[in-house]
């Protein structure tokens, strides 16, 4: 098939490279597109299917032991026996997402559009109300939504727009409030536990098995970010409500039967003892405060408290192996526990005396 | 050539106003005692490890002592220890109006402030030292009872030996006839 495409269209395709690609927008529009043709439409959809089955089997292409009705079970991502009953399914939200970007991302992305002290301007937040539907959305969607939450972070747009862009995101999709760390689900009237159980229903669960990887990534990317770079009542507020949606994940995989899929949280974890906390923990501490402008202790602890919580769901991990480890043979959590306790073992004990060390300080713990 | 003008200044209506600044500021200290005895156990063994050293114990069971002008308490359920100081200072100004006078202590009362969080900031830093050394040292003593105890309950005790390692920590040998 061989399509001539305009500006305007080569545009269009281009914002969806960057929404499910992380590529770079270089084409300028004269008109950003309005209403696709039904050929270009076409072809987006198979853009966008090509790239998110393909992040799926890149990601997914590792041989791994999951659990398919309690049992252990061994395969790839394109074994039958592993993707059972799991559809990728895009709705018209992706489409909508795509059309509505590219028709409103370079307007709303401008300075003019914050009123200081008061975030996006009204106008930008009726935007993107149009840009991102959040309801009766699917599993294609929700991982559009979240590639759209990392690589929205590459536009050049003021924060708080960003940030807004990213709420409305998580709305529409659980895995998305996972990648952005988010929660403010209550102007949607969503409860976070409950939003982030939908992915562990039998047949959406290979997403969050393929994309471990990748959240470990995102993960410890978002946790290094909140660390630096805003005011110190703003990096204590977005620590806490990471570690918020951190801790209630892991209760929703307890809750679950699914604690095998703590992997992106081991891995997260020890990506940051590799970089943003590679140091020794007094330096570490103290980083954190850096230029965060906080003249009390009080608020200096409270943030250096806030990182805490997300260095001690090592230890929460820890604790929970040693609950895991009473599961005898034939007990119901049985299967689940033997996955649990390898993870554990192999992947966090050794990193656990730095985490400890690391929460020790930051907690000013005695004793 | 010049000229002399005559100009009426006003006698202004100086209005003093004054306002009382304050500031509060704490650190807040996680205790992670061993579960050599159940909890309560252990918690109640530091709070009379405490009250030696002279902390007070509350109603409900915290401890607290002064250390200077900073004062510590240990929190009833013996899991946190917070020290805190507070200073405070009367603020003065006088303006032309009421609006004037107000907009200066406002001023003047936000540079008060700042300049007592870091007169408070350095007070509570230079007794924090003093404050962990103090609560380890009691914690120390509770982990030694707390041991002794443990080994009570095993046996009889045949010797206890308390002697410092080559990296200075407490070393403690307890025998037991089991």
């Amino acid at each position: 098939m061989s399509l001539r495409v305009s500006v305007d269209e080569g545009h269009a395709l281009e914002v969806l490279d960057l929404l499910c690609r992380g590529r770079a927008i270089r084409v300028v529009p004269a008109q950003p597109l309005v209403e696709p043709s039904p050929q270009l439409t076409e072809l987006a959809g198979r853009r966008l299917a090509t790239a998110s089955l393909r992040l799926l089997v890149d990601l997914g292409r590792r041989e791994q032991v999951v659990l398919r009705g309690g049992r252990r079970v061994r395969g790839r991502v394109w074994d039958a026996a592993r993707t059972a009953g799991f559809r990728l399914r895009f709705t018209a939200a992706s489409f909508e997402l795509w059309v509505q970007t590219t028709q409103r991302l370079a307007e709303i992305s401008r300075s003019a559009e914050v009123i200081e002290g008061q975030g996006s301007t009204r106008r930008v937040r009726r935007q993107i109300r149009r840009i991102i539907k959040i309801g009766e959305t699917d599993t294609g969607d929700w991982l559009l939504y979240a590639l759209a939450v990392r690589h929205l972070e590459r536009v050049d747009m003021p924060r708080e727009i960003r940030e807004d862009l990213g709420r409305r995101l998580c709305m529409g999709s659980p895995l998305a409030s996972l990648f952005a760390l988010e929660d403010g689900l209550a102007e949607a009237q969503l409860v976070l536990g409950e939003h982030l159980d939908r992915l562990l229903e039998d047949a959406n669960v290979p997403l969050l098995e393929c994309l471990e990887d990748l959240m470990a990534e995102q993960w410890a990317q978002q946790i290094s970010a909140c660390m630096r770079g805003s005011s110190g009542a703003a990096r204590t507020e977005r620590l806490n409500v990471a570690a918020t949606v951190l801790e209630t994940y892991v209760d929703c995989l307890d809750r679950a039967g699914r604690l095998d899929l703590c992997g992106a949280l081991v891995g997260a974890l020890a990506r940051l003892l590799a970089g943003a906390w590679v140091d020794e923990p007094g330096v570490v501490a103290q980083r954190v405060l850096l230029g965060a402008g906080l003249h009390q202790r009080a608020q200096q602890g409270a943030l250096q408290r806030a990182l805490a919580r997300v260095v001690q769901l090592g230890e929460r991990l820890a604790g929970l192996r040693e609950r895991m480890a009473r599961e005898g043979f034939g007990d119901a959590r049985y299967e689940e526990s033997q996955l649990f306790l390898e993870l554990v073992d192999v992947r966090l004990r050794p990193h656990l005396p730095r985490l400890a060390a690391l929460a020790n300080v930051l907690t000013g713990r005695l004793g | 050539m010049s000229r002399g003008y005559r100009v009426r200044m006003p006698e202004p209506v100086w209005r003093n106003v004054s306002s009382r600044v304050e500031s509060v500021d704490a650190i807040a200290m996680d205790v992670g005692l061993l579960e050599i005895l159940p909890e309560a156990a252990m918690v109640e063994l530091l709070r009379e490890r405490l009250a030696d050293d002279g902390w007070a114990r509350g109603a409900d069971g915290a401890m607290t002592r002064s250390f200077g002008e900073v004062v510590v308490t240990l929190e009833p359920d013996g899991r946190s220890v917070t020290a805190r100081a507070s200073a405070a200072r009367e603020v003065q100004v006088k303006g032309v109006s009421e609006a004037d006078a107000a907009t200066k202590l406002e001023r003047a009362s936000k540079a008060e402030e700042r300049d007592l969080a870091r007169t408070v900031a350095q007070r509570l830093g230079a007794a924090e030292a003093e404050i962990r050394a103090t609560l380890q040292g009691a914690l120390q003593k509770v982990y030694v009872e707390a041991l002794q105890r443990k080994a009570a309950s095993m046996g009889q005790i045949e010797s206890v030996h308390e002697g410092r390692g080559d990296d200075g920590e407490l070393e403690l040998t307890i025998k037991v006839r089991v």
